[in-house]
């Protein structure tokens, strides 16, 4: 079952992403002045029975799911046996929320450090994500959920319940519970300070833009079936119908996941927002589906929207604009193809999880190598500010960032395929590169040194050999060290930190024990 | 944990801000001595815990001696000298006789006093005790309560131990620092707390409920006496915080969400630390049949290829050395099911010190009032 439940999260990932997964190297500690040493996991392992207690969670540091049984209570059973044996492994939800935590992982090591409000909710909101979409996509699931509703899913006390069974599977859901029972409110983002409520807004948003598509889908469904009233006869529906609309739900449920995952590659590596989320959603949903035949991504920036989720820096909430931004140099054509050139990009996307490892590596530093010894100090000027990281040696590279021996500031290159379809149906494929660079800064009460990252995401068209998008987290930037300061003394400050995986060996253990 | 004290009372006009206890008689000079202050609240500094001495103006001229705990924190440097200076001072202000003695809860920080200078307590007069009804052997809440703190301070005690000989010092040395709270040794608190009850007069402390009339003492007509806590509610007692609307069962009965948990804690340590013996109880998960000992599995090749030994499919591969890592003893869970004893403490201390008894001290005239929570957090104050 377990193994079942994992391997489909992971094929859904790969799918959607256009590449083997990878999980998240294996870092040993090291003293202060030791080189960082991080080596490549083949293998994720999973536990079943690994705890005595009401809770499951990913373990970074030794690559595994660890899954916990308890006896249910005497008096409260609720479904179970009173008294019985009731093990997390056994439920879809909490071993598919588990596997992602590990996959996400995987892909932005970066995501577990709580840099804002958002970012901290991020990897539940999302485990929850996949989690529920993965669950709807099995249209057994929901066909007893539709013939019930009579096809209207949003039928309150069918989302409640709905939300009721996950929330009892996966922990800490009361708030998960409300967010999606009650209508949205404009205020709801800017209200939910605590990491638990602010994921609940998040997932609320995407399973409003979930129910959106599906009404759209089966909108001539039910046109068919009432004879365009639009009003279903009292009592059960056919049989027939329940199964159409149920494979409705499940194939919306299927394409609002693969969005929500492949939108990853359009995300910035480290420091994340909702809002940029949401700009990563629409960007993946253009390259995906650029004919938008049911409008998803209306779907998507409603379900934003309704909650007050609004990105920074963008003129308004069309698709147009939401769109992340190429970055604006321009290298000319055969600049870009004796980069291109310089790195090894016979993708076998098929297999070896260990070559594409390897591989990724070392195109990373093909191209950090390319970019000293080939630009211009102009075009580095520029490719510098475009992508808010420090690149070649020279005085304007503040003191904060480490650099090397000759003053190279030092900077972790990683690139990755991602598939997409073309206009015609052709294949195509990008490369995700993924820059991130440390800025040290001495705390002023510790006198310690504090660091903290900025870094961009960069997505080059290989067979245009052009830049496509640019996604920023200009490093040093003074508005993000405030904001990451300010959460982690709130996040002090308060009784229950989320997690700190400086602090914690087992920072996902925390997040769902005590409740 | 260090506590909000109490407020300054909330004043009306600006006269008596509380005055240092005025010096005995023997020791002043010449002069008229001025009257005593209504109340006057002495607050030790003996470090890291609680003493609070109140004396109020009486009808007769003695004035009437509260004291409100007696304890410092475990880990205090010299405890036992400095609890000595304290109570010592104690005796002589009060001229060996306390009207009231008041234990808030079963915390080493409240309670270390009784203990370490039982000798000077045995020496003081003392005529009421005034407890917590948390501490009622009658009552069948209390007594549930108590088991329940016993068992999960036993399992808590065992887990330490067996986190440390498991190597997981970090784990260890944070469940301990939680589980001082109850003293170093097992049932510390409960044997400071049985001195002080044994203490009351007819060996019949006062148990406080919440509700009651307010208490009036003859003593003292102008002053009232409000018990605001524990809440008789038992979910109240278990919520430490208030956004959190789920009440967790410490309950280590059968059916228990901790009961598996206490049970592996207490069962006997194996060879391996971190291993658990199966027994026969429906508290395994499986059946003995079922189940193979650590030291047994070690040895079948399966295990061994896979868990023990070194990785036979060049697992760990470091690309800056192109070395390959075999060892894959990191990847071990041994001791990742006693981890969940951290938040048991946690919520051991947050049920314990929600037992506290809270008391209000009103001053009838002006409607001034002093608030002594004890450690209870907000919600549980009725």
């Amino acid at each position: 079952m377990v193994y079942a439940v994992a391997m489909t999260t992971i094929g859904r990932f790969e799918q959607a992403l256009g590449r083997t997964a990878l999980w998240a190297p294996y870092m040993p500690a090291v003293k202060a002045d030791e080189r960082v040493r991080s080596y490549y996991v083949q293998r994720l392992r999973i536990y079943p029975h690994a705890l005595r207690e009401q809770n499951a969670f990913y373990s970074p540091p030794t690559k595994s799911l660890l899954f916990g049984y308890f006896q249910a209570n005497r008096i409260d059973a609720g479904d179970n046996l009173p008294g019985g044996l009731v093990f997390s492994c056994l439920s879809h939800d909490v071993v598919a929320h588990e596997t992602t935590h590990a996959l996400l992982d995987g892909l932005y090591r970066y995501y577990q450090y709580q840099t804002n409000a958002d970012i901290a909710a991020f990897h539940e909101a999302f485990a929850d994500i996949v989690a529920l979409f993965q669950h709807f996509t099995i249209p057994v699931a929901l066909k007893h959920t539709v013939a019930r509703s009579q096809g209207d899913l949003r039928k309150d006390n069918l989302l409640a319940q709905l939300a009721q069974q996950f929330g009892q599977a996966s922990n800490g859901s009361k708030a998960l519970r409300s967010a999606l029972a009650q209508p949205p409110r404009s205020t709801d983002y800017a209200n939910a300070t605590e990491p638990h409520d602010l994921g609940a807004v998040l997932l609320a948003a995407i399973f409003q833009a979930f129910l959106e598509i599906y009404e759209a889908r089966i909108a001539d469904l039910k046109r068919l079936a009432t004879g365009g009233t639009g009003v279903l006869p009292p009592g059960d529906i056919s049989v027939d119908l329940v199964n159409r609309m149920a494979k409705e739900a499940s194939t919306a449920a299927d394409h609002v996941l693969k969005t929500c995952i492949r939108a990853l590659d359009y995300c910035p590596p480290l420091d994340l927002t909702f809002g940029d989320y949401l700009r990563a959603l629409i960007t993946a949903d253009m390259d995906l589906e650029p004919e938008d035949q049911f409008n998803y991504r209306t779907a998507f920036i409603s379900g934003f929207r309704a909650r007050g989720i609004f990105p920074e820096d963008v003129r308004t909430l069309s698709e147009e604009s939401l769109r992340w931004q190429p970055p604006k140099i321009r290298l000319a054509p055969e600049r870009m193809h004796k980069m291109l050139g310089s790195l090894d990009l016979t993708w076998n996307l098929t297999s070896n999880r260990r070559q594409s490892y390897l591989r990724s590596e070392s195109n990373g530093f093909l191209l950090w190598r390319w970019l000293q010894e080939n630009l211009s100090p102009h075009e580095a000027a520029a490719l510098e500010t475009d992508l808010g990281v420090y690149i070649r040696a020279g005085d304007h590279v503040p003191k904060e960032i480490p650099t090397s021996e000759d003053g190279i500031p030092k900077l972790q290159i990683q690139c990755r395929p991602a598939r997409r379809i073309g206009r015609r149906g052709q294949q195509l494929t990008d490369l995700v590169v993924e820059g991130i660079q440390r800025y040290i800064v001495t705390d002023p009460d510790t006198g310690l040194p504090v660091t903290y990252r900025g870094g961009c995401t960069l997505l080059i068209d290989i067979e245009q050999e052009r830049f496509r998008y640019a996604v920023r987290k200009r490093v040093g930037s003074k508005s993000r060290i405030a904001t990451a300061q300010n959460f982690q003394r709130m996040a002090a400050d308060g009784s229950q930190s989320y997690f700190d995986p400086g602090r914690e060996r087992e920072p996902f253990a925390m997040l769902h024990r005590g409740e | 944990m260090a506590t909000r004290k109490t407020t300054p009372k909330k004043t009306a006009a600006k006269k008596t801000a509380a005055q240092p206890i005025p010096p005995t008689p023997d020791s002043a000079g010449g002069g008229p001595v001025p009257a005593p202050p209504p109340i006057s609240v002495r607050m030790y500094r003996q470090g890291l815990g609680d003493c609070f001495l109140i004396a109020f103006r009486s009808a007769s001229s003695k004035p009437f001696y509260m004291l409100i705990d007696c304890g410092v924190v475990l880990g205090t440097p010299d405890p036992t000298a400095r609890m000595k200076k304290v109570v010592s001072d104690v005796a002589q202000v009060t001229g060996n006789a306390i009207d009231v003695l008041v234990a808030t809860h079963e915390h080493w920080d409240h309670v270390s006093g009784f203990v370490q200078t039982q000798d000077l307590f045995d020496k003081l007069t003392i005529r009421q005790v005034w407890v917590a009804w948390t501490e009622d052997p009658t009552d069948p809440l209390a007594k549930k309560l108590r088991a329940e703190r016993r068992t999960a301070e036993n399992a808590l005690r065992m887990a330490v131990a067996r986190l440390a000989l498991a190597g997981d010092t970090a784990t260890a040395q944070r469940v301990d620092s939680l589980v001082g709270f109850f003293g170093a040794a097992p049932a510390s608190t409960e044997q400071a707390l049985t001195y002080v009850k044994k203490r009351a007069a007819g060996g019949k402390p006062r148990y406080c409920h919440p509700g009651e009339p307010a208490i009036t003492l003859p003593e003292l007509p102008g002053i009232r006496f409000w018990v605001l806590g524990p809440p008789k509610d038992e979910k109240l007692l278990k919520k430490s915080n208030p956004s959190q609307n789920t009440a967790y069962g410490l309950d280590a009965g059968p059916g228990g969400s901790q009961a598996l948990l206490i049970a592996g804690l207490k069962s006997n340590m194996g060879a391996a630390a971190g291993a658990l013996l199966p027994g026969d109880s429906l508290e395994d998960p499986f059946d003995a049949m079922y189940s193979i000992p650590m030291v047994r599995a070690e040895h079948v090749p399966f295990f061994e290829k896979r868990y023990y030994g070194d990785s036979t499919d060049g697992n760990l591969y470091e690309k800056a050395t192109s070395k390959e890592i075999h060892d894959q003893s990191w990847r071990r869970i041994d001791t990742s099911w006693m981890g969940a004893s951290e938040t048991m403490a946690l919520q051991l201390d947050s049920a314990t010190n929600n037992t506290s008894l809270v008391l209000a001290i009103e001053r009838i005239a002006t409607g001034e009032i002093l608030l002594f929570p004890g450690d209870a957090h907000r919600p549980a104050i009725g």
